[in-house]
């Protein structure tokens, strides 16, 4: 009986501990993860899938930047919430 | 020159040019395995320059037409290399995150800046009204100065407003926006519709009442500022526009004093010289990468 109730509990607490996060980019993909990820590895990941170089998009979260040594947890991030990919920017001089 | 007469030439260039060839193992497996699926179709003629290319240490592959995606990829990497100039807007983000923690907490309640990547996400229709309401978060119409720091056309710029929340019939209080470029022969004033828009949209999404009319009216002034003697110091004289800008600002910026120090001979570029290499040690330093 206490097996099975541990069980279940650890099943409850493995689900909250994965959140439903969107990255919106030229697409939009949802991805379940854990709280406890780093975020470079969800940004590799990110990266890895559309072949580009893993410094080609900036993600930011309500328009901040996310750190890669961050993960879910310490963002505060909730289940659903949504992170842009958007493409450095970068400039020298108008002329090119 | 002309900037259309420069660009078509250099594009041209760019194109033209042969990818230099990198050793590395993912590259030349994939050379490889390109090579494979070539074989089979490939004239002879084109399988002997193929033979004498590989032998010379370049493939193929290597000779293709380089295309604007990669040479865009490419640019960013080499943003990253130790004799480039060129500020990325991950590199100008931390650096102004940094310079903004050292100035005083009088100042950074007074003054805020906003995402160098807002203004551009904001001209982007699919991101729009997502800037507005990040934007609304900076409570913009409270503040004194309002950096907005500008990347377009691979030029960086610097938009500053002046007391938003300052009523129209103010003197010493009237709103203004300031924009500080550092190369004053790319026409500045070609920003001013997509600003005009901007501070609409965002007067809007805040709900306040002045009129579209005296919107529309603010004054943008363009100083003349020092300027750039080559092509890729414009992100670093935005950061030093910003870091004078914070120690200079006088209390109410008004036409009346108007340019106040913002002239040609605001700061010499020996000074410049020494803030640039500050920027650099501090990317050194912090290795920057968002990902390592």
């Amino acid at each position: 009986m206490s097996a099975v109730t541990a069980k279940e509990d650890r099943k409850r607490s493995d689900r909250s501990s994965r959140i439903n996060i969107k990255i919106d980019g030229c697409d939009s993909v949802t991805v379940r993860v854990k709280r406890s990820i780093k975020m470079k590895d969800l940004m590799k990941a990110y990266t890895d899938r559309r072949s580009v170089g893993i410094d080609t998009f900036e993600f930011l979260l309500d328009g901040h930047r996310i750190q890669g040594q961050q993960t879910p947890d310490e963002l505060e991030m909730k289940d659903g919430d949504e992170i842009d990919a958007m493409v450095h920017g970068h400039g020298g001089s108008a002329i090119w | 020159m002309k900037p259309t007469d420069r660009r078509s030439s250099s594009n041209i260039a760019d194109r033209l040019r042969l990818r230099p060839s990198k050793p590395t193992v993912a590259s030349d497996d994939h050379r490889r395995v390109c090579n494979q699926s070539r074989s089979k179709i490939i004239t002879r003629q084109a399988a002997k320059t193929l033979e004498s290319s590989e032998n010379s240490g370049k493939s193929f592959y290597d000779s293709l037409p380089q295309y604007r995606r990669s040479r865009r990829l490419k640019n960013v990497r080499r943003t990253n290399s130790s004799n480039d100039k060129k500020l990325d807007t991950n590199v100008f983000e931390s650096y102004l995150e940094d310079l903004w923690n050292g100035i005083s907490e009088e100042k950074r309640s007074s003054c805020t800046y906003i995402d160098c990547l807002w203004f551009s996400l904001y001209k982007d229709e699919m991101t729009k009204e997502k800037v507005l309401r990040w934007i609304k978060r900076k409570q913009i119409f409270s503040r004194k100065y309002v950096f907005v720091p500008i990347v377009c056309w691979r030029h960086w710029s610097l938009l500053i407003l002046c007391h938003f929340g300052g009523k129209k019939q103010s003197k010493v209080k009237r709103p203004c926006m300031l924009l500080l470029d550092s190369l004053h022969s790319t026409e500045p004033k070609r920003l001013e519709p997509d600003i005009r828009r901007f501070v609409l949209d965002i007067y809007k999404s805040e709900g306040r009442k002045e009129g579209d009319d005296f919107i529309s009216k603010i004054p943008l002034l363009i100083p003349k500022v020092p300027q750039q003697t080559n092509g890729e110091e414009c992100g670093t004289f935005v950061l030093y526009f910003i870091y004078l800008f914070l120690q200079n600002a006088p209390e109410n910026f008004n036409q009346e004093g108007y340019p106040y120090f913002l002239t040609e001979e605001w700061f010499c570029l020996e000074d410049l010289e020494i803030f640039r290499k500050e920027i650099y040690s501090f990317w050194m330093s912090k290795g920057i990468t968002h990902v390592q």
